[in-house]
């Protein structure tokens, strides 16, 4: 299987995703990125990141049950798949090492 | 904020817009159908507390449409392959059907082409119209500041676009919002330049804040120091090209007169075609103080308002706010009285164009009436050719019945039959359009002629009406097509099959049609008509004085104080009956007025208006043969004629005198003089006839006049303008000749409604010519389903004559209904145009009969067109029909 490429968005709404563990439908997404990060995104920007992701294998989904609120539609809950998550570490190891490289005083005092 | 969802039945019922819901329905994939709605309606109650319903419903409606991307839609080659072909076949039956009836597919072609082609050029027109000004960076925030003079009981005695030299000046201490405020004075004259004579009109003297209100492009020189020093010279390219045959020119010297040589300081794009004012050169302001005598007079003429001036709104700035403090300021500056009698209004540049129409506008504005009226007569002609287009295709649907019938035996459902039906008239109006533009095209050159604009109409602009037309091509198609594939999709096989099948009830609505129709157009013939005579009536009517062959000569300069023995010159020449002096002539607009005091009742009062005045000598009034009704002329001979009075009738009746011989001795105050009145003239039309003749006054002045006028007779014209024009040279060698002829002047009073007039005519002949085009079309389709009824009478002995009346009964009645419907529209319409015009024409019974005339005219000759044909054949011949 080909490295699968994986963008910013992307690996913002995965890593959402692994936070909200078993609360991870599209709305509570939402709220979670502009509360944390302030990032406003439109609901459809972040339906179409996931649809990507679950193409890529990155996310499993299934429906939850029904529920009185959103006019009794069910809720679509996702989970973060093995590679999902071999995916995150790589990235995360790959920042690691490269800021490991940098010289001391080497970026501009902010 | 209160939630706006209600808990019925143990779930939300949501007052999100519920076709946002059945839009995704439709486009989107169905296993992702149901969580997208759900977060949708989680997120609309967040908003709806949040923010309220109202934003939250627009939110929805926003969020809900960005779901209409790839991901989420349902695939699109998931259409059938079978409904491509079927595309495929109806387009081919619609140029077959195109091609089996060639004319009436050419009358419904035509007709539309024409009306769009119409639409078009209209739509440039007003394109340009209301582009005026906006090309300036900040039009925004560039305001115009007019003077309004009031009179003691509250009205309006005279608004004029330009103010007095002070204003600006204080303005610039007293109004911290202003970023700049600019004056100038705009005017034309004649260059001499290496002997040789140029009209150069547009001159303005401007001061150096000019470049800061108005961001016009430098191509050389520094706008911040432009017009600084005394000597300065802006020219645009078009000048300078067309004084020294280059651009360069910066830093030449430039010959303005015989004394006065300017330096070029700066060259300036030439300025647009749409801008309400357009400068050729500019000057710098210290010309313009040394006409008032200096800069310490002329920060004291608050009376002389000749000075144009516009200020640049600091941003974020409140012109109300501004507003607010004018009174304060003529407090501070003139005195406490002032706001009585005068004030001060803004108007942004942007609505100069299209919306004023001050005194004394130094160009002439376009008006926002033409604009509707012209949208309007577009609109119209475009709902004409639409309307042929339903009523020809209804009508034709009979003979297509049979093909409707075995489609729908063959399976055809009704959807597919509307889809055809509307691609036929989708491909018929795309077809149109096509034509339209080409007609357009070449249509351009002509309005552009006309309306002396060189509309520019390159790649941008062709690409943005292909854009605009393409658009309003599928909603006319739409419009159109859907009640023609309605009925006709309507037809019951087993009906349309058979062979007498007669169509549908839509005759009726055809009527109603045709009658809408042709209403349309009685309404345009009678305005034109109703125009026309407006127009003719201002231009005969008697205005109180002798118009024909008056010279009206401008002396200038020198020529104003010397002129004594050049006039007397001119009366040896036969031709040459008389000459009056002035400082203004009739054609002109009054705007030289003061406050009068007078005696009434034997006590000194102030009448309530202003008295706008004329200065003459004492053979201005006899060689105009104006009509005195009491009393007599100035006489030259009598010494205390230099402080008496002339008034007109309308100036007796508004002081309150009994009667005009009650005026005569009566001891009158005006502009600083004061003496008797010694004679009343009847009421002249000086003015332009829009507006109402006003109390006016005439006196000697102490300075000299610079207007002479003078009377000719005979047919030898330009022999005696040959011999004026010697006389002139003779006397003022150096000065150039400038001369109108009065006529002339009252004519370009009128010009833009002689222009309105004409092009009236033309879209009034347009939607006569497409609304005939269509009954022809509709009349043939009658006569030729009636031909055997015409060969059964004709046998039994019909003439051709009662057969004709019987084929066009209906058609005519038609027509005469829609007269009926269209004339009062009409009336109420020219009525409320006509109001306008202080004098003006009734509306008489003559227009009414022509119009039906001409309507009916037309109509029967479309429709007899064919049924001549019919009703003259062999009755053997129709008789075999079918």
């Amino acid at each position: 299987m080909r490295k699968a490429y994986i963008g910013e968005l992307e690996e913002v709404i995965l890593l959402t995703v692994a936070i909200l563990q078993d609360n991870a439908y599209g709305v509570a997404i939402g709220l979670h990125l502009q509360q944390d990060l302030n990032r406003k995104l439109s609901i459809s920007a972040i339906h179409a990141t996931l649809d990507r992701l679950s193409k890529k294998g990155f996310v499993t989904s299934h429906m939850g049950g029904a529920t009185a609120e959103r006019g009794g539609r069910r809720k679509r809950y996702f989970k973060v798949t093995a590679a999902g998550s071999r995916v995150l570490t790589e990235i995360q190891e790959v920042r690691a090492q490269l800021w490991s490289q940098i010289p001391p005083n080497a970026l501009a005092a902010i | 904020m209160e939630s706006n969802t209600t808990k019925r039945f143990g779930c939300y019922m949501s007052t999100a817009p519920k076709w946002i819901n059945s839009l995704l329905q439709k486009l989107c994939k169905p296993e992702l159908l149901e969580e997208i709605e759900g977060d949708l309606q989680e997120y609309y109650e967040l908003w709806t507390e949040e923010f309220g319903e109202k934003k939250a419903n627009r939110m929805y409606i926003w969020h809900g449409l960005k779901f209409l991307r790839p991901f989420a839609i349902k695939n699109l080659n998931s259409i059938n392959l079978y409904q491509i072909d079927m595309f495929i076949h109806y387009l081919k039956i619609t140029f077959r059907n195109f091609s089996k009836h060639k004319s009436f597919s050419l009358i419904n072609g035509i007709g539309l082409a024409i009306s769009l082609a119409c639409c078009i050029l209209i739509g440039i027109y007003l394109k340009h119209e209301l582009s005026y000004d906006r090309y300036l960076k900040n039009s925004d925030r560039i305001y115009r500041l007019s003077r309004e003079f009031i009179n003691t009981d509250g009205s309006t005695s005279i608004h004029l676009a330009h103010l007095a030299p002070p204003f600006a000046p204080y303005m610039r201490q007293d109004f911290p919002e202003m970023e700049a405020i600019t004056q100038f004075d705009v005017f034309s004259t004649t260059l001499v330049i290496d002997g040789k004579e140029h009209w150069q009109p547009n001159i303005a003297l401007a001061d150096n804040y000019f470049f800061q209100v108005f961001p016009f492009e430098f191509i050389s020189g520094d706008p911040s120091t432009a017009l600084e020093n005394p000597g300065s010279l802006v020219l645009t390219e078009k000048t300078a090209m067309r004084y020294f045959g280059k651009l360069d020119v910066l830093g030449e010297s430039f010959q303005f007169g015989p004394e006065i040589s300017l330096m070029i300081t700066g060259v300036i794009k030439d300025m647009p075609e749409n801008t309400h004012f357009s400068l050729e050169m500019l000057a710098d302001f210290s010309f313009a103080e040394l006409n008032y005598g200096g800069r310490e007079n002329m920060m004291q003429a608050w009376a002389e308002n000749n000075l144009s001036t516009y200020f640049l709104l600091k941003e974020g700035a409140s012109i109300k706010e501004i507003e607010k403090r004018f009174p304060d300021f003529f407090t501070n500056h003139m005195n406490e009285k002032a706001n009585d009698w005068t004030a001060l209004h803004t108007q942004n540049i942007r609505d100069i164009h299209l919306y004023s129409h001050l005194d004394g506008e130094t160009w002439t504005n376009g008006d926002i009436v033409h604009v509707y009226t012209f949208s309007a007569i577009g609109l119209l002609i475009l709902v004409i050719s639409i309307i042929n287009y339903i009523n020809l295709t209804t009508a034709m649907s009979i003979q297509r019945s049979k093909e409707v019938g075995l489609r729908k035996v063959m399976g055809a459902v009704r959807s597919g039959l509307v889809t055809q039906f509307m691609t036929e008239s989708l491909v018929m109006v795309f077809l149109s359009i096509g034509l339209g533009f080409i007609l357009a095209f070449f249509a351009l050159p002509y309005l552009r002629n006309f309306t002396g604009n060189a509309y520019v109409f390159g790649t941008t602009e062709i690409i943005q009406t292909l854009g605009v037309i393409t658009l309003a091509g599928i909603l006319i198609g739409l419009v159109s097509g859907a009640y023609p594939a309605m009925v006709i999709s309507k037809f019951k096989p087993i009906h349309a099959l058979k062979s007498n099948f007669t169509g549908i009830g839509a005759v009726g609505f055809r009527r109603v049609l045709v009658i809408i129709q042709f209403s349309i157009s009685s309404i345009l013939i009678l305005c034109t008509i109703l125009v026309f005579e407006q127009l003719s009536f201002m231009n005969n009517k008697s205005l109180g004085f002798d118009k024909e062959q008056m010279l009206i000569l401008f002396l200038n300069d020198d020529a104003r104080h010397n002129s004594d023995a050049f006039k007397e010159s001119l009366l040896n020449h036969s031709s040459i009956l008389s000459y009056g002096l002035s400082n203004s002539v009739p054609s002109s607009r009054l705007t030289s007025f003061s406050g009068v005091k007078t005696e009434v009742d034997g006590d000194m009062v102030e009448p309530k208006t202003v008295i706008k005045n004329i200065r003459v000598d004492e053979s201005f009034i006899p060689n105009y043969g104006i009509n005195l009704v009491a009393g007599r002329n100035f006489d030259p001979d009598i010494r205390t004629d230099s402080v008496a009075f002339i008034l007109n009738q309308a100036a007796v009746n508004m002081i309150g005198w009994t009667s005009d011989e009650d005026a005569i001795h009566k001891a009158l105050q005006y502009g600083g003089k004061e003496g008797p009145v010694i004679g009343v003239i009847e009421d002249i039309h000086f003015e332009s006839l829009q507006s109402k003749i006003v109390p006016m006054i005439f006196f000697i002045p102490d300075e000299s006049l610079q207007v002479l006028s003078i009377k000719m007779e005979g047919e030898k014209l330009t022999e005696t303008m040959n011999y004026i024009e010697d006389q002139w040279y003779e006397f003022f060698p150096d000065l150039p000749i400038d001369y109108q002829f009065l006529d002339e002047r009252f004519r370009s009073l009128y010009e833009t409604e002689n222009k309105r007039a004409q092009l009236f005519t033309g879209l009034s002949l347009v939607a006569i010519f497409i609304a005939s085009l269509g009954l022809f079309g509709l009349a043939s389709f009658t006569v030729s389903r009636r031909t055997r009824e015409v060969g059964i009478r004709k046998a039994l002995g019909a003439s051709i004559n009662q057969v004709l009346l019987i084929l066009s009964k209906e058609f005519l009645i038609l027509v005469s209904i829609s007269l009926l419907v269209g004339f009062p529209i009409a009336f109420f319409f020219s009525e409320a145009w006509l109001d306008n015009y202080a004098y003006r024409i009734t509306i008489g019974f003559l227009p009414f009969v022509v119009t039906s005339l001409i309507c009916l005219a037309m109509a029967f000759a479309a429709i007899s067109f064919k049924t001549v044909r019919t009703a003259k054949d062999n009755p053997v011949k129709s008789l075999r029909y079918e």
